[in-house]
């Protein structure tokens, strides 16, 4: 049987819980997902067979799979934890988004100086363990990256950019109706 | 006041590095105290009197008209003066006027000059004022944090757009009204200029539509980034009052989602797929480790036997007798008798069983089938029948 020829690739990646993203910071990911793009139906009907479904969105892709291996409990805890982290980081940037660039650095020093901050994160904190400030704050930006949404563009300086795939979590959120409180 | 050219560009050249200072500094306070740095009193004053620096509490500053002359020179206004176009064109429009009223050539040269000056600069304003529009939207949908102040900026460069826009069709307009003139007049550089300025218009206007489009989209999605957050700070507020799931509709959104992705899921786990060769290196050992480490997992020890008893190793050694099935081959080959005749009379190391003569037979046979011959006549030895073969060298 033939298969598109970086299905490998693409699966290893995405197969992981991975985005691909167009505005990766790694070339090779955004070559793959150029690919992907051109020969979306071959992906498609080929990961389909071995029981992926390919789902694209603005700017990203990745694997759906009918697993429901989490209640629907546990899946509303992660959208909860995901509200928490992304209300936190449009608190400390509006434009935050798709493209937004911050370093650890940079957001710490945010939240030093903002109390509204410094509260919400003492928030999220989900150990009592002691932690810094600056590790608080890493930590928060490395969820955003185990959940595919961000990506780490510049090791030494702690450099972090939010990818497309954030689209998704901002879309699916953005679904949520919220009545209006008096 | 400086009465002539040469004495002004003498003056501006003998201090043309307080000049230079203070027009890379004209977007802030100059201290009266930071000019005596480089020039003594009397000189300022003589530079204040000759009206190039003006005075304004304890600040100093160029002169307007200077300021004005040097950003228009070097092109270095960031502002938006779409008025100027407009000025322009009523001036276009009254020289030639003028110049079909005038009846003495040489007057009418003059107006001819005024006019193919403003076709020149014209098109080149509007270019400039894309240009900084174009800056200026850019930098503020992506430098400006506000969601209110980045709407209300772009906006008003919106408007700004669209005033550019009409006076680019106004430019247009006024050409074509003016074409009995273009026609009349004389000059083929004018008519050039008239024409050429028709090609820029129309590039210009594909350009301004196109940053018009872009300003639509960046105002809408600075809308809708501040829907989100306002959406965001209501979700937010849900989950701190714990209502979530009794006053959204996140449940059903749950619910009803197959295709989400594996984050909000379970990733699959898949066999751990190491390069089997890898096994063989010899730092994977070490490499386990590390891993085990890192992943604050213990290291499986290995099932270990008991130790071996000494007295295994005193024993006489069990040694298996293992037949050359190859030199048993080139020795058949010399041979003219049949395999399994050649089998059974060769004199082994050791005693071989008949069933062991019989796997050597379907060894040799099948390992070497290219060069025996296989006749068609049976044999039987001890109830047992075999295929008679045959070395081809034995013909």
């Amino acid at each position: 049987m033939s298969y598109p020829k970086y299905t490998q690739e693409v699966f290893e990646l995405l197969s992981r819980g991975h985005f691909l993203c167009d505005n990766s910071p790694h070339r090779s990911e955004r070559k793959l997902y150029d690919i992907c793009l051109e020969d979306l139906h071959e992906y498609r009907d080929y990961f389909n067979q071995i029981g992926f479904g390919l789902e694209e969105g603005d700017g990203y892709f990745y694997f759906s799979k009918s697993l429901n291996s989490k209640s629907i409990e546990e899946k509303l805890q992660k959208v909860l934890e995901y509200i928490d982290l992304v209300e936190l980081m449009l608190q400390y940037s509006p434009t935050f988004g798709v493209g937004f660039r911050t370093t650890v650095a940079e957001f710490s020093i945010a939240v030093k100086g903002n109390a509204v901050l410094k509260d919400r994160l003492e928030r999220l904190r989900s150990s009592s363990a002691n932690i810094t400030l600056h590790q608080q704050c890493s930590r928060v930006l490395d969820a955003f990256v185990k959940g595919g949404f961000m990506a780490v563009e510049n090791e030494h300086e702690q450099r972090y950019r939010v990818l497309t795939s954030y689209n998704y979590l901002e879309t699916f959120l953005s679904a949520i109706e919220v009545p209006d409180f008096e | 006041m400086i009465p002539n050219i040469p004495r002004l560009l003498s003056v501006l050249n003998r201090d043309k590095r307080l000049f230079e200072a203070m027009f890379e500094k004209r977007h802030r306070l100059v201290t009266t105290h930071e000019i005596l740095a480089d020039i003594d009193e009397d000189r300022l004053d003589f530079l204040l009197d000759s009206e190039l620096l003006v005075n304004s509490d304890d600040s100093i500053e160029l002169d307007d008209r200077l300021l004005s002359f040097f950003e228009e020179v070097l092109d270095a206004s960031g502002d938006v003066e779409i008025g100027d176009v407009d000025e322009l064109l009523s001036n276009m429009e009254h020289n030639i006027a003028l110049y079909s009223r005038e009846t003495l050539s040489s007057s009418k040269d003059r107006y001819l000059i005024k006019i193919q000056r403003i076709l020149k600069k014209i098109p080149n304003m509007i270019l400039k004022n894309l240009n900084l529009l174009q800056l200026h939207i850019g930098l503020t949908y992506k430098t400006q944090k506000s969601h209110q102040n980045k709407i209300i900026e772009l906006e008003h460069y919106q408007s700004k757009l669209e005033k550019l826009i009409s006076i680019e069709a106004k430019v247009d307009t006024v050409l074509n009204l003016q074409e009995a003139f273009f026609k009349r007049v004389g000059s083929h550089e004018t008519v050039i200029l008239s024409l050429r300025l028709k090609g820029r218009l129309r590039e210009l206007r594909v350009s301004l539509n196109s940053l018009q489009q872009e300003v639509i989209e960046y105002i809408n999605k600075t809308l809708t980034s501040r829907h989100f957050f306002e959406h965001m700070i209501k979700l937010k507020e849900l989950r701190l009052s714990q209502e979530m799931r009794e006053r959204s509709n996140v449940m059903l959104l749950l619910e009803g989602n197959q295709t989400m992705p594996f984050t909000f899921d379970t990733v699959p786990k898949y066999p751990l797929h190491l390069e089997k060769e890898y096994v063989y290196e010899e730092e994977f050992d070490e490499i386990i480790e590390k891993l085990s480490i890192e992943s604050g997992r213990k290291l499986v020890q290995p099932r270990v036997a008991e130790a071996v008893d000494e007295s295994f190793f005193l024993e006489e050694e069990n040694q298996a007798s293992l037949v050359d099935i190859d030199a048993l081959h080139e020795q058949f080959m010399q041979t003219k008798i049949d395999l399994f005749s050649f089998i059974l009379g060769h004199d082994f190391e050791s005693e071989k069983s008949f069933e062991a003569i019989i796997e050597i037979y379907c060894q040799m046979a099948l390992m070497f089938t290219e060069f025996y011959n296989f006749s068609s006549q049976y044999a039987i030895k001890d109830g047992f029948e075999y295929l008679e073969v045959y070395s081809q060298g034995a013909d």
